[in-house]
């Protein structure tokens, strides 16, 4: 379909500007697996600290590109599907209070004046540009979501009887998830974190905002990987030449999502004080829950995959799977999105035993943590967002791709080392080895006290999956920028691939409607975060000061 | 039992293999973590 | 209204994960496998020490502090049973022990709790887990379980 010169225009700077950020994010990401393996013995490169830079990778690559993202890929989305195009004046609104929100908080963090890390734990403090930048990129996401909102009920006014498209229920689904979580986050930032960090309020109840960052942080994951669900559900087995196996299915996972997403956050706090055993375990238990709808998802796209393949004429329980698109460059998004499902196996299955309640204690904080999570969001959400992006990009340009080949193997490029550098910190976390980090300065220093010889193989892994990892987002930046700065060749369009269902599927009333999800989720959070945020409140003995990272004694408030 | 052309009689039984392949994955890495948390209590 | 297939698989997810939480729930009863207890903060927490209950039980109360623990040595004999108290006195730290299931935050106003026990003699590496400023990497303390005794 054709769409307008202004929404083409901001989808482009939406996709644009995180993957611009991107590149100093992955510069970031290398420099980490250096001083992590010890390569290096000090605590700054080119005048950016270690903590610094890792406050940079982990704010710009989990969560200005995901929310761009997002809200690039929403607006896609909802006017392919529904075929209208969101309101000027509401998406300008919230690509600027985005685009602004981001330059406030990269120049804090550049600055060297916002070194808290992206959770922002307090009492480290940082300059209020931080928090205020960080609320405005999520206020601006909002901005767009309301938008379609009232697009989508105007939609189902005029078709009441239409079931609405999965990728449609997936957005909205997200989105919805998406605004209940962060206003948790907003309270912690503009209530708590900006007066205090502005010298206004003298102290901060630390278990209560670490309660409340939990509260958006797990949801956060789910947000980052529904889009790449939205992708493997309604393109994947249309990209793989076959059709989607159950549509129903989808529907189910997403709702089920909607549900627990976000009572589940307590599961990031076992090793927390103030916050009963009871709230925690509750919510390990529900977390159970939330793991079904990728068990779902993993056998419905295996089962459109294993149709595809069977079309073009496979045969054998497992031979089947050698004749899928693999290497392809007419259907590169292919590559992405089943790269992204490999990693995802392991990082879907290493998340189930971090919230297994007394299984977390094993590697709790460890280097485990980002061995797992880098199998998540640097697998499915990250390899989608890199597909979709150039794949966008390419459409809405009408230009061709610079160096497809390039493009087309970047993804199995990562995934190697992604595999390699999980390996690495997942083993190393099972030995103890910390993270968040620089252990080149004396855990994995000879000439330190503290040198912890156990740590060196584990870490020399980082290390080589991390160089692989950074090569393949260099090849894919020349593929990207290339292609950005190449010369038109065809009119731009937006033509999403489109996954027809294998059945005929009845449309089900209650998988097409939100009102009876919303006040169970809403009932769910109520029951499981009540507790918490009581706990939190009442077992808490002193408030915290603010603290810079550089300073053991406490920030004298000028009055 | 394969008929690629039918989609009603089309039986996913390699979808079902990958899944068994899957769970089986599962159970090998949270017991492996399991048995180590046992043994370092 | 949904496929046959779909409905066994997540049937079998329900009952593996199942397995997970019954292996989760004797791990708790017979093994004494939890997360850090719950206890109301109060003042008494912020004094480091070291405290014999009995012959074979110990206290050991660390305060986290910009950055090192106290105490940051700790001598115990071995075949003792050592319940940690760990709280902070500014930033928020992490508490872990080597090849121990120890692994605690250090958070200003809360006190988490776990017990071990030392049955293998030897130095037992404490490291700060969690990001408490930019001498973050220099913090660690040592529990010394030695045999015979020496305290």
């Amino acid at each position: 379909m054709q769409v307008s010169r202004f929404l083409r225009n901001t989808i482009l700077i939406e996709l644009f500007v995180p993957i611009l950020l991107l590149t100093v994010g992955i510069y970031h990401g290398l420099m980490q697996v250096i001083y992590r393996a010890g390569v290096i013995h000090q605590s700054s490169v080119a005048k950016l600290d270690y903590y610094q830079g890792l406050t940079l990778h982990g704010v710009i690559n989990a969560v200005v590109l995901t929310t761009f993202f997002a809200v690039a890929f929403g607006h896609a989305t909802i006017a392919f599907y529904l075929k209208k195009e969101p309101n000027k004046k509401a998406t300008a609104l919230s690509m600027w209070l985005m685009v602004i929100g981001t330059l406030l908080a990269a120049a804090a963090m550049l600055a060297g004046k916002a070194s808290v890390l992206y959770t922002f734990y307090p009492p480290l403090k940082a300059h209020p540009a931080f928090y205020i930048g960080t609320a405005m990129l999520i206020i601006g996401s909002w901005v767009a979501f309301f938008d379609w909102v009232t697009i989508y009920l105007k939609w189902k006014k005029e078709n009441p009887e239409t079931n609405t498209p999965l990728a449609i229920i997936g957005t909205l689904v997200n989105f919805t998830i998406w605004f209940v979580c962060t206003t948790a986050v907003a309270y912690e930032v503009l209530v708590l974190l900006v007066p205090w960090s502005l010298g206004h309020t003298p102290t901060v109840n630390v278990p209560l905002a670490r309660t409340l960052f939990w509260f958006f942080g797990h949801a956060l994951v789910y947000f980052w990987l529904l889009p790449s669900y939205i992708m493997f559900y309604t393109m994947l087995p249309k990209l793989a030449g076959g059709k989607l196996y159950s549509a129903t299915a989808g529907r189910i996972a997403f709702f089920i999502f909607l549900l627990l997403s976000i009572p589940i956050g307590v599961h990031h706090q076992f090793g927390d004080p103030s916050i009963g055993r009871g709230v925690k375990l509750s919510q390990s238990l529900l977390t159970f829950g939330v793991a079904l709808p990728s068990f779902i998802t993993a056998f419905t796209l295996a089962a459109s995959l294993e149709y595809a393949a069977r079309k073009r004429g496979a045969t054998g329980l497992y031979n089947w799977i050698w004749k899928l698109p693999f290497f392809r460059k007419d259907v590169f998004l292919f590559g992405y999105l089943i790269n992204g499902l490999i990693l995802f196996i392991f990082g879907g299955l290493t998340g189930l035993v971090l919230a297994s309640y007394s299984l977390n204690n094993v590697v709790h904080n460890t280097a485990f943590i980002p061995g797992h999570f880098h199998m998540t969001v640097a697998g499915p959400v990250f390899l989608a967002i890199l597909g979709m992006s150039i794949f966008l990009l390419q459409q809405l340009t009408g230009k061709k791709i610079f160096l497809p080949t390039i493009n087309a193997i970047v993804p199995y490029l990562w995934t190697v080392g992604v595999i390699i550098f999980s390996s690495g910190l997942m083993w190393g976390g099972l030995m103890g080895e910390p993270r968040r980090t620089n252990l080149g300065l004396t855990y994995l220093n000879p000439a330190s006290d503290q040198y912890h010889p156990y740590w060196v193989i584990s870490s020399m892994l980082g290390l080589a999956g991390g160089g692989i990892m950074f090569v393949a987002g260099f090849l894919y930046f020349i593929s990207f920028f290339g292609t950005l700065f190449s010369k038109r060749s065809t009119e731009p369009l937006l033509d999403l691939p489109e996954s027809e269902p294998l059945h005929e599927e009845k449309r089900i009333p209650v998988l097409d409607t939100f009102k009876p999800w919303l006040a169970i989720m809403a009932l769910i959070i109520f029951l499981t975060y009540l507790p918490a945020i009581s706990d939190a409140l009442n077992n808490t003995g002193k408030k915290a000061p603010p603290y810079l990272p550089t300073d053991p004694t406490p920030v004298v408030q000028k009055k | 039992m394969t008929q690629p052309d039918n989609s009603e009689n089309f039986v996913p039984r390699g979808a079902i293999a990958f899944f068994a392949f899957l769970i089986a994955l599962g159970l090998i890495i949270w017991f492996g973590i399991y048995f180590l948390m046992l043994e370092r209590i | 209204m949904i496929d046959v297939f779909e409905r066994r698989i997540i049937l079998v997810s329900i009952l593996v994960m199942g397995l997970f939480i019954l292996a989760i729930f004797y791990a708790m009863g017979a093994r004494k496998a939890d997360v850090t207890e719950c206890l109301p903060y109060d003042k008494t927490y912020e004094t480091a020490r070291v405290e014999q209950l009995d012959k074979t039980t110990y206290q050991i109360f660390y305060v986290a502090r910009m950055w090192n623990f106290e105490p940051s040595v700790a001598y115990i004999p071995v075949g003792s049973e050592v319940d940690l108290f760990v709280t902070s006195n500014d930033v928020v730290h992490g508490f872990n022990v080597y090849n121990k299931n120890v692994n605690l935050m250090a958070v200003p106003g809360g006190v988490t709790k776990t017990t071990v026990r030392f049955d293998q003699p030897g130095v037992y590496k404490v490291v700060c887990h969690e990001y408490c400023g930019t001498g973050h990497q220099n913090m660690q303390a040592e529990i010394i379980v030695n045999y015979p005794k020496k305290q």
